[in-house]
């Protein structure tokens, strides 16, 4: 879902870059409060696996596919601040290595996708958990994993649809993305409110695969 | 070591000035000359990276250039010079920034935080084992398979790759760990020289 580069306006990712530059080094800064031996090797290769993450297609009813994003599961385990730093790490690397996303539009897919993607599935998850209760879990878990796609859908349709208003030529031709919030809104939230149920089960699954190996990673958070 | 590390941070630094110049440009001529420098710039790798280039933005661009070029004929208002606008651009941002990641050693650019350094080294690396990984599980449903799989079980398939992947993932990571202990990593670390 996320914004490839030369669609935003300077207007619009410059203060972003200022707003999610605050809010990594305050997540750095938390992070490296509770910065053991392990943090930096485990983070690393967390981003190496999100980034592996996002290239497995969640087959969708119809023929089609979407990607796995795996921010929920991520910040369900870490925390959103970790799942906030190591989301921005993988966009930066899919901006530089596949050429996916960019680095004008890094500020706003990290916000949207890292930042609240990962804040609305944490959340979810705890408002709907219900302690021993593995039903309740395992609703928890699918809301989680459909809100952290859902979420940033409607936060990036949201970026997206203010760029005809925010930067536009003096007779109204846009500078940057063409089509207005009543366009971009449901071509795309729409769509992934279908791909968040994949997002859901894949996170349920992952769960408790990850869970029965708990154990191994007793001391890590 | 610190001219290179020097050299390639102004590099970077270069790059973000360029990308906000091309964000700020909207008249065709410069945007055009601009996408005609970077390739001039490429020089022999102008073909590759352009193809690459093209490969990361084609359909994004395809979609949103033939959904307005629909909506303004339907208005009966075509702005040509949007279309070339919007796709010159794309295609300038996206060449520079295969040029810069040909050409950086973003691990020396990145040298004034060792925190991000080992980050992305250790995270480089982990990325290309992975994904030979989930390319041979890939292989291997594939080649276990006669005729087509239900949906169940191909997101057990993607569930179990993903599950494996966190597993070893956090398996790796101690053994990471204990090779940056042997090698004093956080010796230095403590000593306040090491992370940044």
């Amino acid at each position: 879902m996320h914004i490839p580069d030369g669609f935003i306006a300077p207007q619009m990712y410059l203060p972003a870059y200022a707003c999610a530059a605050g809010l990594w080094l305050h997540a750095l800064r938390r992070v490296r409060a509770k910065l053991r031996e392990e943090t930096i090797p485990l983070m690393a290769v967390l981003t190496a696996v999100v980034f592996v993450l996002m290239s497995i297609a969640l087959p969708l009813p119809g023929g089609t596919s979407a990607h796995a994003s795996g921010v929920a599961i991520l910040a369900i385990l870490f925390g959103v601040r970790v799942g906030f730093l190591l989301m921005t790490l993988v966009l930066l690397l899919q901006a530089l290595i596949l050429g996916a996303g960019g680095i004008t539009s890094l500020p706003i897919n990290a916000l949207a996708i890292g930042g609240a993607g990962a804040l609305a599935a944490v959340g979810s998850f705890r408002l709907l958990r219900g302690a021993g209760r593995p039903r309740r879990e395992a609703l928890a878990l699918i809301t989680a994993g459909w809100v952290s796609v859902v979420v940033p859908a409607a936060l990036v349709a949201i970026a997206l649809g203010v760029q005809p208003a925010l930067a536009h030529a003096p007779d109204g031709t846009p500078r940057f993305f063409p089509f207005g919030l009543a366009i971009t809104v449901p071509a795309l939230v729409v769509p992934h409110l279908l791909v968040g149920v994949g997002e859901g089960a894949l996170t349920l699954l992952i769960y408790r695969l990850v869970a029965s190996r708990r154990n191994e990673r007793a001391g890590w958070q | 070591m610190i001219r290179h590390a020097t050299r390639h941070r102004l590099l970077l630094l270069a790059y973000l000035l360029w990308v906000v110049l091309l964000t700020s440009v909207h008249d065709l001529r410069l945007l055009g000359g601009a996408l005609i420098l970077v390739g001039l710039l490429s020089g022999r790798a102008a073909p590759r990276l352009a193809w690459r280039a093209l490969r990361a933005f084609v359909w994004f661009n395809l979609i949103v250039s033939v959904s307005y070029l629909l909506a303004s004929l339907w208005r009966g208002d075509v702005t040509w010079s949007y279309l070339a606008l919007i796709n010159l651009r794309v295609a300038a941002l996206s060449l520079s920034t295969f040029w810069l990641a040909e050409r950086i050693d973003l691990l020396a650019a990145l040298r004034f935080s060792e925190t991000l350094r080992y980050l992305l080294s250790i995270a480089y690396g982990q990325i290309f084992a992975m994904r030979r990984l989930l390319v041979d599980f890939r292989d291997a449903l594939r080649s276990r398979t006669v005729g087509s799989l239900r949906l169940r079980d191909l997101y057990r398939q993607r569930a179990a790759a993903a599950a494996f992947l966190f597993g070893r993932g956090l398996r790796d990571a101690g053994e990471i760990t204990l090779a940056m202990r042997s090698r004093g990593f956080f010796d230095e670390e403590h000593a306040g020289r090491g992370c940044a």
